[in-house]
């Protein structure tokens, strides 16, 4: 019981632990259960000894991806946060958790991996600035290659293209869970009285991105934060588990992150440009010295003046 | 068409069932229950929200891991699809295309088990998740006539349709049936639907003219 547990996880940012929804579920799960774990946040998961995140890694039974084989491997081990719950709230867990992963993981995908703006602008930067050279050039093409197919796929349509009608479709569905959620949760602080359980997990897991990350097509967003409860519930459980991810200040930091980096990356553009400029100049002035275009006339007439000037 | 035969066709098929009405053809379960609750029929008015919440995200279980599982024996299991699925899918097609649309077929539903990630459970595995949604059922339903009390409900449709498929479905091995059976609670629900709802209508197509189908698989 005492055995060493790793956890490889994807980094964290915007206040969250970390910025995928399958290692938020986990990492919450981990902490309702008191389990000990050792959590590296990576970002390279080629790093990780299953090849993807999450990743569970323990002495027993040896390495586990996806949240329900960790959860699964945490039970084993006696973390158990479902230990209270009564055969009814279990049975209600399993179809909460389908209805999460058919109405509201579909349009969680689209909104950050397969909206146009919102995947350049914050999902692939994100990535491309944080995984390390150079995978930062392969990797976030990749993921937006398999999330696309995963949608494809969960769909049943193989012929599936971004557009308006898909997205109203996806969002509709994901407006509909949230508010089934909300009616669930009612005004208790767990979904299950007043002890968090493994839909818990879940719930903050898919919900939590949305809350925090600031996506410039925010449809999914406001639908979130009409729902004060589930806002509520989100806040709550960040405050009480990952107090140290708050203390980072989230509201404040994507504005101070983006100054910075203006700052940063202006005068490395400015700098970029005048050196490209200079040594196409360089470039120019050089083959024209080599072939004897213009440079060589030049410093001759000038010589031919100089000699007649002080002839004179 | 007995509502376990379209349950069944419309795992191949892809979009059966579907009603025809006047000149407006709707199709698949959630579209048809809207279009009959748009014209004043609905099964699930007396429901709260609460149990409005739960009762889609039963009906989501019932999707997320029956439906797969059934898809997952039906073509990733080799026996199974080798002797039942793919003759049965490629009959109405002449040679080659009976292979072509096979085999087209079996790998696109291994594609998605592959993106869900049940590609890499045994046989074995499909059928725990089986009984575990079984399980999740048979505690919802208790001791009740219905899921929600004294009235069945689109959740009652729709798991009748799974479970009687998965009994009267004839497959290489018994064991999805026994498993299913298990569940005493769940095998007499469904006993009594057929009962109350499907033996009417089999007496009164009988006392017909008309040869409509020769009598549907049965529980009894």
């Amino acid at each position: 019981m005492a055995a060493c547990m790793e956890l490889y996880c994807w980094k964290g940012d915007w206040g969250l632990p970390s910025v995928d929804s399958d290692c938020l579920t986990v990492l919450t799960y981990a902490k309702f259960a008191g389990a000990p774990l050792k959590v590296h946040k990576i970002t390279n998961p080629w790093r990780s000894p299953t090849g993807s995140l999450p990743a569970l890694k323990t002495e027993d039974d040896g390495s586990v991806s996806q949240p329900s084989k960790i959860i699964i491997s945490l039970r084993k081990q006696k973390y158990n946060a479902d230990y209270d719950l009564s055969a009814k709230e279990g049975a209600d867990t399993l179809a909460f958790v389908s209805l999460l992963e058919e109405k509201l993981l579909p349009a969680l995908i689209y909104a950050l991996w397969v909206d146009a703006k919102n995947y350049v602008d914050v999902t692939r930067r994100w990535y491309a600035e944080n995984i390390s050279f150079p995978l930062n050039f392969l990797l976030p093409n990749r993921f937006h290659k398999q999330q696309l197919e995963k949608l494809q796929l969960l769909r049943g349509d193989p012929m599936l293209e971004p557009g308006d009608e898909l997205e109203k479709e996806l969002y509709r569905e994901a407006f509909d869970c949230m508010t089934l959620l909300s009616q669930r949760l009612g005004s208790h602080k767990f979904f299950f009285g007043d002890s968090p359980s493994s839909l818990d997990a879940y719930v903050f897991g898919h919900l939590a991105p949305l809350l925090k990350i600031r996506l410039p097509n925010r449809k999914l967003q406001h639908h979130l934060t009409s729902l004060e409860n589930l806002q509520q519930f989100c806040t709550n459980i960040l405050h009480l588990y990952f107090p140290s991810e708050v203390k980072e200040s989230p509201s404040c930091k994507p504005s101070v992150r983006s100054d910075s980096s203006d700052l940063d990356d202006e005068p490395h553009k400015r700098r970029n440009q005048i050196l490209s400029a200079l040594v196409a100049l360089g470039a120019m002035l050089g083959y024209a010295v080599i072939t004897g275009i213009v440079t060589i006339k030049r410093a001759q007439t000038q010589a031919a003046l100089e000699g007649e000037e002080e002839e004179d | 068409m007995s509502l376990a035969a379209e349950a069944f066709v419309s795992q191949i098929a892809g979009k059966v069932p579907f009603i025809h009405v006047g000149n407006q053809v709707v199709s698949e379960l959630g579209p048809i229950v809207q279009f009959t609750k748009a014209k004043g029929h609905s099964l699930s008015d007396g429901l709260d929200d609460v149990q409005r919440a739960e009762m889609k995200a039963y009906m989501e279980l019932v999707n997320n891991m029956l439906l797969t599982a059934e898809l997952y024996i039906q073509w990733c299991d080799n026996a199974t699809a080798a002797e039942i699925t793919r003759p049965r899918y490629s009959s109405p097609y002449s040679w080659p295309l009976n292979y072509i649309l096979a085999y087209q077929k079996q790998w696109e539903v291994r594609r998605k088990m592959n993106a869900i990630g049940w590609a890499g459970k045994s046989l074995e595995q499909v059928y725990e998740d089986v009984s575990q949604c079984c399980q999740a059922l048979s505690q919802r339903l208790g001791t009740q006539p219905y899921f929600f009390n004294k009235q069945p409900t689109e959740l009652d449709a729709l798991v009748f349709g799974h479970l009687f498929t998965i009994l009267t479905t004839r497959l290489t091995n018994d064991e999805l049936g026994e498993r299913v059976k298990s569940f005493t609670n769940l095998l007499s629900f469904c006993r009594r639907i057929e009962q109350n709802y499907f033996e009417e209508q089999d007496r009164d197509s009988q006392s017909g003219a008309s040869s409509r189908h020769s009598k549907g698989p049965s529980l009894m």
